[in-house]
């Protein structure tokens, strides 16, 4: 059965002036995926985000939110959405409370005991009752994301959810989005530039570069490759490389100064340290390399621009 | 919409910046009754104004008229643009509600803010110009020198009061534009002072065509008490809504289409 689009983004076109900040960017966000929006600083990532919540103006395209076009029917279209867009801002000399409470007023039918669960999931119901200007970065972006569910949403758009925060900070939202992805459905489109918080956390993902769509695909997928990739240290690699060369199973050898690296099929890279033992190679060690989102980024992107 | 109205005004009246306002219009209140009765202490002075608490609020009308715009500019100027800046002003554009909706409730907290301190003013005026002057038996309007009784009087200085709101709302709205087209505080209340004491230089220079400002009928409630037949209500009505008009439309358009960046 095919799932339900949260977020539907058809040939979105936004410029500055002649400066094109997005170019035909197409996108589908489908009920309960976490959905990483992936890209280096400035490649546009904040500025669909903005699109998306009706926040700017798009030259051209269509942004389709919960089945209603924002431009149409903005208000039906936002009833479901939560978000926290870049830095999470609140009135600071008002208390998390307070900030939460005004927020819920704008929805029909939140009950003042729904206050008390965000708070609660985020874990910042002790401080709730104290002025927003004395949180810290990690708190204001708890905080955020519990503005961000008070309607109890289907789809929570996050700006870069961790940043600013410490490595255990950073674990714990993401804890967070997977266990409220689980528990109660929430479909997520979480932007970032930490290809590793893709990896742990999103089973979708779109890479943008310089406001243009390179991929789009299960991240799974991305990374299964049908062939391996080992680094083989060893002082004869001349020897090595020539004992291998031949084998029509290896795809590929690159020498480097202690070694090289080979590119062999599925499921041979264990056979080939035997092929070097028999041989009497000496091989130091051998590292086998796993495909990350890293590699691919780079791999499809020429060069990763500031990726983390 | 009425959602979005309340949370302005919650807004607006939980600030520091209200009440401080609030208070220096008081003191301000307090500080010319005071100096009025200095002046009538005074032994060498020949000209001498007739004053009692029930005529001190038509009395102080007048300076006020020059006060609470500049007053207002302080306040409303970051009506929009500190929310820009903050921004705080996406919290409520991410919410089921149109931009056109937090365009009025923005326009209603700032008439509702006109409102409340013409009010502040007004009471202020009559507490302590009966605690200096003591309360009187008529009121009077010492420029033309007429007496009406007490219940007369409180109508009279009602409506004056009241009719001043509605150029003070027209200039007002200006500052609103401002506030949404220059998304700085400081600019605003820049701009809107100098455009403020422009308007009244150009007072003295456009001859006929002053009508066509709108500070020009920043008197239009005490003229009308004093002078009803000198002065044509339907011009100056006329003038008055049209600035409202054209600069809501302006705000409007501007509003709608601008990008929220911040």
């Amino acid at each position: 059965m095919e799932k339900k689009h949260m977020l539907q983004i058809e040939g979105l076109t936004k410029a500055y002036g002649n400066k094109i900040v997005l170019d035909n960017l197409n996108l589908t966000v489908e009920q309960g995926d976490i959905y990483g929006f992936l890209g280096p600083n400035g490649s546009g990532k904040t500025t669909t985000i903005r699109a998306v919540l009706g926040l700017v103006n798009y030259q051209k395209g269509n942004v389709i939110l919960n089945g209603f076009d924002i431009k149409k029917d903005f208000k039906k279209s936002i009833q479901k959405v939560g978000a926290v867009v870049e830095t999470p801002r609140f009135f600071e000399n008002y208390s998390g409370y307070w900030n939460l409470k005004v927020m819920a007023d704008f929805y029909d039918h939140v009950p003042r005991k729904r206050i008390d669960e965000v708070l609660e999931i985020v874990g910042m119901e002790k401080r709730a009752k104290e002025k927003v200007k004395t949180y810290s970065l990690g708190m204001k972006q708890r905080l955020g994301i519990a503005r961000a569910l008070i309607h109890s949403p289907e789809l929570v758009i996050l700006d870069e959810p961790t940043n600013g925060l410490d490595p255990q900070g950073m674990k714990e939202v993401r804890e967070m989005i997977i266990q409220l992805s689980i528990e109660q459905n929430i479909t997520f489109f979480v932007s970032t530039h930490l290809l590793s918080e893709v990896e742990v956390l999103c089973n979708k993902v779109c890479i943008l570069k310089r406001g243009q769509k390179i991929e789009e695909g299960v991240v799974k997928k991305l990374l299964n490759k049908d062939y391996e990739v080992l680094d083989i240290y060893t002082p004869s690699v001349k020897k090595a490389m020539d004992c291998l060369i031949r084998d029509n199973r290896v795809i590929s050898i690159n020498p480097f100064s202690e070694g090289f690296k080979i590119e062999v099929q599925q499921g041979y890279a264990d056979k080939i340290v035997k092929i070097l033992v028999e041989d009497n190679v000496p091989v130091r060690y051998v590292i086998p390399r796993n495909q990350s989102l890293e590699d691919y980024f780079i791999e499809q992107t020429k060069g990763g621009e500031h990726i983390a | 919409m009425h959602k979005s109205i309340r949370f302005e005004m919650i807004k607006q009246f939980s600030s520091k910046k209200f009440y401080v306002i609030a208070l220096i219009i008081a003191a301000i209140t307090l500080l010319m009754a005071f100096a009025i009765k200095t002046m009538n202490g005074m032994d060498d002075l020949s000209f001498k104004i007739l004053i009692n608490g029930q005529s001190y609020p038509f009395l102080f009308l007048e300076q006020l008229i020059d006060l609470i715009p500049i007053l207002l500019i302080i306040l409303l100027g970051g009506l929009i643009s500190d929310e820009y800046r903050d921004g705080t002003l996406k919290l409520v554009l991410i919410r089921p509600i149109n931009r056109g909706e937090v365009l009025i409730s923005k326009f209603v907290v700032m008439v509702t803010s006109v409102l409340v301190y013409m009010m502040i003013a007004l009471v202020s005026s009559y507490i302590f110009g009966t605690l200096i002057f003591g309360w009187g038996e008529n009121f009077f309007i010492y420029q033309t020198e007429a007496y009406y009784h007490t219940i007369q009087g409180i109508y009279k200085t009602l409506v004056a009061y009241g009719m001043t709101v509605l150029p003070i709302v027209a200039f007002m709205s200006i500052i609103l534009f401002l506030s949404i087209l220059l998304s700085n505080s400081g600019m605003v209340l820049g701009v809107g002072i100098g455009l403020y004491f422009l308007f009244q230089i150009l007072l003295g220079v456009l001859g006929q065509y002053r009508i066509l400002l709108i500070n020009t009928h920043f008197v239009i409630g005490r003229l009308y008490i004093l002078a009803p037949l000198e002065i044509n209500l339907l011009k100056s009505l006329s003038v008055i809504s049209l600035y409202i008009g054209i600069m809501g439309l302006m705000c409007f358009m501007v509003f709608q289409k601008k990008d929220i960046v911040c």
